[in-house]
């Protein structure tokens, strides 16, 4: 069974109900480089808690989400 | 009514008024049965030294467990402590009444039966129904929240100036706080505090001169404080999971003097509050002993799978075939210890919470759970994946583990990338910006180092597919750091300086599977095999030995290092 990642506000956090995700706390999320986003993942039963329109990404997608500078700081080389 | 006795040798102390009592407690202390009360039929076994209490309508086998103190139904020890506050029994009685996570704790009731609560009106915590390995813990927000017992040292005797405490914790990332508050000293005293101590626990003084070298404790680890102070001994002993950290004679007697009235746990005395978790508070008016001080920490370390300091030398053998002179300081194998939440071993696909190391017993916990994936290498041989997203795993308090004073180490792991392009198998030391590889053979790693490299030349580097074998030696006494890929010689086409530092184990940075330290970047997508680490620079000898056992397990290539 293939994972499926959704992209959410930080500000939903408080909304994640762990127990549906595969992620372990809010502690452990990860954000995008301005804190304004982050995503959870899950197998299975699609979470409650996410609205209608959150959509639901495949690995191979969410993987080039994350390679962007959105996501990974701009390091200078 | 009959009595109808169990097959056992002993006596039956029947139900009297007065007299001669025997108590059945439960491990929480609480009484289940009294001679004398209406329940209360006891026999003893005289044989077994086991208690059969006849309730009213059968009779119930206790074990005797012969401590004082059951701190659960597998750890006892011999003193009953003044006060213990366990998260996981938060109303001290029974954990059927926690309340819901998130929830206000007004109470954190005191589970020893010396009914020393503690209490909140206004700047309540709040209870976090699932922290460590699935327990529960009460969050301190940093700002305001504590919690007291009013009388605490009125209630109980102080005077002979012992005291020992123990504390389960973990700060979020907080780098000046105060535990709790314990002395008369009243002021800018705080438990921890950047480069060094200045508590005043249980003392009228605070402690200026405590300065830590690669022993850090936590910033964000979760961690157990201890403290023993001995009068007769004349000692101050404070501990970080169970390795002594700090000695000092001097504050031993002449400075010991209690508030005198409340305790607080959550902060100092009215500053340096605790942003983060504790989860057990235990105190007593004595010094414990040695084995009670190890049981608690074996206790905690089973509980909670916060990992206390073992101290292990001389060689070790890697299987049947292979060894090294020197004992690591950890041995993460894929092919065993891999645990689920639940304390169960993971099939093929499920989740790895916990990784346990071979060497020492220290622990590797998923901040983001990877999978175990079965029959992935070498035909039949496993490996933890991690899918590149948010996968990672925290090795807490990697300073504690091992002796690093010197600022050296070796780092040796076998990993498979499934096909990425940047990305860091271990993360010790560092930032949030090095990598072992960057999609060329210009090397930014970081392991080991206070800063990464800045893309320096390598020859035969690592790629984005394959197994391959990174041995990494930081050798900080001749100032080299040297990497070899699948063994051969060294990568870099220039000499490279050691560049570790004190902070590379101050455990904001400490040492994590799967992706960077500080903050989590560049995760790994792809697996894990094994993963060793030495506090010193090996040797060749033991470099080709572990690179030998690797490659003959799991049929990997390895050229021996000249």
């Amino acid at each position: 069974m293939s994972k499926k990642y959704v992209i959410i506000d930080a500000v939903d956090v408080p909304l994640i109900d762990f127990s549906q995700v595969m992620e372990t706390s809010a502690d452990t999320l990860r954000y995008s480089v301005d804190g304004s986003q982050t995503f959870i993942k899950y197998e299975g039963n699609r979470p409650s808690f996410l609205d209608e329109d959150d959509v639901e990404l495949t690995h191979s997608e969410i993987l080039d989400v994350l390679s962007h500078e959105d996501w990974t700081p701009v390091d200078p080389l | 009514m009959t009595l109808v006795l169990p097959t056992f040798n002993g006596f039956v102390q029947p139900a009297v008024a007065g007299g001669f009592r025997i108590d059945v407690r439960d491990t929480h202390a609480n009484i289940l049965a009294r001679t004398g009360d209406a329940t209360g039929v006891i026999a003893y076994g005289t044989d077994t030294e086991d208690i059969y209490v006849y309730d009213g309508a059968s009779w119930q086998y206790y074990e005797n467990t012969g401590f004082a103190y059951n701190l659960d139904d597998e750890y006892g020890i011999d003193v009953v402590p003044s006060v213990h506050l366990d998260a996981s029994i938060l109303d001290g009685s029974s954990s059927s009444n926690n309340p819901s996570d998130g929830a206000s704790v007004a109470t954190w009731g005191d589970r020893s039966g010396n009914g020393n609560d503690f209490t909140e009106a206004t700047n309540q915590p709040t209870f976090k129904a699932s922290w460590l390995n699935g327990k529960p813990a009460v969050e301190f927000d940093g700002s305001n929240d504590v919690m007291s017992d009013s009388d605490f040292f009125t209630s109980v005797d102080f005077s002979a100036k012992d005291a020992t405490m123990i504390v389960v914790y973990q700060p979020q990332n907080d780098g000046s706080y105060s535990l709790t508050d314990t002395g008369s000293y009243a002021g800018d005293d705080r438990t921890f505090s950047g480069a060094g101590l200045y508590s005043s626990s249980f003392l009228n003084t605070r402690i200026v001169n405590g300065q830590y070298n690669e022993k850090y404790p936590a910033n964000r680890s979760a961690a157990t404080f201890g403290l023993r102070i001995d009068n007769s001994a004349v000692s101050y002993k404070i501990f970080y999971n169970n390795r002594l950290q700090f000695d000092h004679t001097s504050y031993a007697s002449s400075h010991f003097q209690t508030t005198g009235g409340a305790m607080k746990i959550g902060c100092g005395d009215s500053t340096y509050k605790l942003d983060g978790f504790i989860s057990e508070v235990l105190v007593f008016n004595t010094v414990l002993s040695d084995t009670d001080f190890n049981t608690i920490h074996s206790y905690i370390d089973n509980k909670y799978r916060v990992h206390q300091y073992n101290n292990v030398s001389g060689s070790y053998a890697l299987n049947g075939s292979y060894s090294t002179t020197v004992t690591p300081v950890m041995h993460f194998s894929a092919q065993s210890n891999l645990f689920k939440s639940d304390g169960t071993t993971p099939a093929d696909t499920e989740q790895v919470y916990r990784w346990t190391d071979k060497a020492r017993g220290y622990h590797a916990i998923a901040g983001n759970a990877p999978v175990l994936n079965t029959n992935q290498i070498n035909t039949s041989l496993s490996g933890v994946y991690f899918d590149g997203t948010d996968d990672y795993m925290d090795v807490f308090m990697l300073g504690m583990l091992g002796d690093f004073s010197n600022f050296d180490g070796t780092a040796i792991f076998l990993f498979e990338p499934d096909t990425d392009s940047a990305y860091e198998p271990v993360g010790i030391g560092g930032g949030s910006t090095g990598r072992l590889y960057n999609g060329s053979s210009a090397a930014y790693v970081d392991v080991f180092r206070n800063a990464r490299l800045s893309g320096v030349a390598t020859t035969g580097y690592f790629a984005s597919t394959g197994a391959q074998l990174a041995s990494i030696v930081s050798d900080k006494t001749g100032n080299t750091y040297k990497i070899f890929k699948d063994g051969g010689t060294n990568v870099f086409n220039s000499s490279q300086t050691a560049n570790a530092i004190a902070g590379n184990f101050d455990d904001t940075r400490n040492m994590r599977l799967g992706s960077t330290t500080e903050t989590p970047s560049y995760h790994l997508k792809g697996w894990l095999y094994e993963v060793l680490v030495f506090d010193e620079p090996l040797s060749t000898t033991n470099l080709n030995a572990v690179g030998n056992y690797i490659s003959s397990v799991y049929g990997t290539s390895y050229t021996d290092i000249t």
